[in-house]
């Protein structure tokens, strides 16, 4: 390559180009494309064609496979004669599955002076964010595409201009196969089984404790790890539709009595105290009074200075922007008191690639698609905790790689050079925070 | 009266796509299609602005219309071309073996270079515009990067 051409100067200029060559859609040019793209259909209609369509390949598939339950899978035959012209809809859109509630916009203290979290007051009506102490701090009138469920976080951030609250995306933690969720916090992975009937802790080598079994009926529908991971908040649905809460020890030892009281699992104080709202009497006649109470952990409950007139929920200023394993990573790393540093090598990054250690930056990367690294002689197992992970030396230093829901890696380069023992260190501290699976080495 | 909202609501959406849905089709698949595929996306978008406007990502859901289109337009069979670098006459405004580089390229690592290094997005934004994570943005600049380093036989982008 001359070098006069500089590879980011030549991206630049050829951008630079092809926006001079590309045309640009006005709202109106696309208003109106969408209305020539309307013509009257011929008959049979659209919906007729893919139906005969679908029809026609379930029948070649099911002669092929011997649906249902066929076997034969790899051998489906795929009908290639042109159909209907397909809508240009996209077929697999990224989503995490759960809808996302908007609240209208708040009015009250602007975002930046909100604290980092506190309670929600919500209703059908709309929201009231709320201090721990049970001050106002802000409100919204109304949720367009309704209330959240309880029991789901919310996330207040910056909407173009407008702060609004919206339910959290769901947590990072990874669940195990036959668990319907998990959730993860101070270091304890906690996960709802076996068709919500069980309650597990699961260690990064997939072990589970079992926390607590319901009767048929009833079901575990939420579990909340406490800050430092000692304890559980759990909500029931009780066999007559009515929520109850638990806290329990998630060492299994401590297996307290469910109260029969209506109770929403809220969430956990910065303190360590577990809060619940009661909204009165469980399924049987309990005479329970409508509170919400602050429970330690093997202490008395405190009633807190709140009186909500919906569900009360937590809610935390949003970071924004960030996949899963961003907040997998920027959690671990605020849990363990981890400093987080250094922009990404690249153009315009954004996030956070490392962390420091003992003065050292150590790189933490993630990737979905990366692979284990390749077979050299200078790779090794090294056991932390109870798991097994590869040490690799490269040019860059030594990396430590291990795969649960991405792959891992951590030390080496492009932040300084790091030694065996100190990815080893960080890989140890880090993995449990990680809340994932520590998939086994392959043999051989 | 609710019609004139819609529209005016789906004119702020436009304005707010447009640029980054057009600039990330126009680097997949050329200025042609590109542009063309921008069109039919932002067409879609106006009929079926309900659901789009209820999408937390409404570009890169739109950057799969888009995709979706130029299968539809083109198969899977199409060419990525670059303007030509020394039709401008004079000394070419950039390396003339970038574009036959970026031709070697798929689409989602032409799409994501051209975006973070060409448009200078930042990593955050363009991952929305691709519909990705930011991790699998990477994953598409630094193969996409190396890709053509080998193609141009240079190793370090001074």
């Amino acid at each position: 390559m001359p070098e006069t051409h500089d590879l980011d100067d030549s991206l630049r200029a050829l951008a630079a180009d092809l926006d001079a060559h590309s045309r640009t859609t006005s709202p109106a040019d696309a208003m109106s494309r969408a209305t020539r793209a309307r013509r009257p259909r011929a008959r049979p209609p659209r919906w007729a064609l893919v139906a005969v369509a679908v029809t026609a390949v379930v029948a070649v598939v099911a002669v092929t496979t011997g649906l249902p339950g066929g076997e034969k899978r790899d051998n489906v035959t795929t009908d290639r004669t042109p159909g209907p012209a397909p809508a240009p809809a996209p077929p697999d859109v990224p989503t995490s599955g759960t809808i996302t509630r908007r609240s209208n916009g708040l009015e009250g203290t602007p975002l930046a002076a909100l604290p980092e979290s506190g309670f929600a007051d919500v209703t059908d009506d709309g929201v009231v964010l709320l201090s721990y102490d049970g001050t106002e701090l802000a409100r919204a009138d109304g949720w367009p595409g309704g209330a959240p469920a309880a029991g789901a976080d919310l996330v207040v951030r910056d909407d173009q201009g407008s702060t609004i609250a919206e339910t959290a995306a769901p947590d990072p933690a990874e669940a195990p196969q036959d668990c319907s969720e998990a959730a993860g916090a101070g270091g304890t992975r906690v996960a709802i089984c076996h068709g919500r009937r069980q309650l597990d802790r699961v260690g990064p080598d997939g072990t589970r404790t079992q926390l607590g079994d319901l009767h048929p009926g009833v079901t575990w529908t939420q579990a909340l790890p406490s800050p430092d991971g000692r304890w559980v908040l759990a909500q029931i649905a009780s066999g007559c539709g009515k929520p109850l809460a638990v806290v329990r020890s998630t060492s299994g030892e401590t297996q307290s009595p469910v109260e029969d009281t209506e109770r929403v699992a809220v969430g956990w104080l910065p303190d360590g105290r577990a809060v619940v709202q009661v909204i009165g009497e469980g399924c049987g006649d309990s005479g329970a009074e409508p509170a919400v109470l602050a429970l330690d952990p093997g202490g008395d409950p405190a009633v807190l200075p709140i009186s909500p007139q919906g569900v009360l929920h937590r809610w935390t200023r949003a970071g924004g922007g960030l996949d899963d394993d961003d907040r997998t990573f920027q959690r671990a790393a605020r849990e363990l008191g981890l400093e987080r540093c250094c922009d990404g090598p690249l153009t315009g990054a954004d996030v956070a690639v490392g962390v420091v250690w003992d003065g050292t930056r150590v790189s933490v990367t993630s990737s979905d698609q990366a692979t284990w690294p390749p077979d050299v002689p200078e790779m090794h197992t090294v056991s932390v905790g109870d798991v097994d992970i590869l040490v690799a030396q490269g040019a860059g230093g030594a990396v430590a790689t291990f795969r649960c829901k991405n792959t891992w890696a951590i030390g080496g380069e492009p932040l300084d050079v790091t030694d065996e023992a100190t990815v080893v260190a960080v890989a140890q501290a880090l993995i449990p925070h990680l809340y994932c699976t520590v998939n086994p080495l392959p043999s051989g | 009266m609710e019609e004139g909202d819609r529209a005016t609501r789906f004119r702020a959406l436009c304005v707010a796509v447009e640029p980054g849905l057009r600039r990330a089709l126009v680097a997949a698949y050329g200025p042609d299609l590109g542009s063309d595929a921008a069109a039919d996306a932002l067409a879609w978008a106006w009929e079926h602005f309900d659901k789009v406007e209820t999408l937390d990502n409404p570009a890169g859901y739109l950057w799969r219309v888009g995709q979706t289109s130029v299968r539809r337009a083109a198969g899977r069979r199409h060419r990525w071309h670059a303007p030509d670098a020394a039709t401008a006459g004079g000394e070419p405004a950039y390396e003339p073996g970038l574009a036959r580089a970026l031709a070697g390229l798929s689409e989602r690592q032409r799409a994501a270079v051209l975006l973070v290094h060409g448009y200078g997005y930042p990593l955050a934004e363009a991952a929305g515009l691709l519909g990705c994570r930011i991790r699998t943005l990477r994953n598409h600049l630094d193969r996409g990067l190396a890709k053509i380093r080998l193609t141009l036989g240079v190793t370090v982008d001074a």
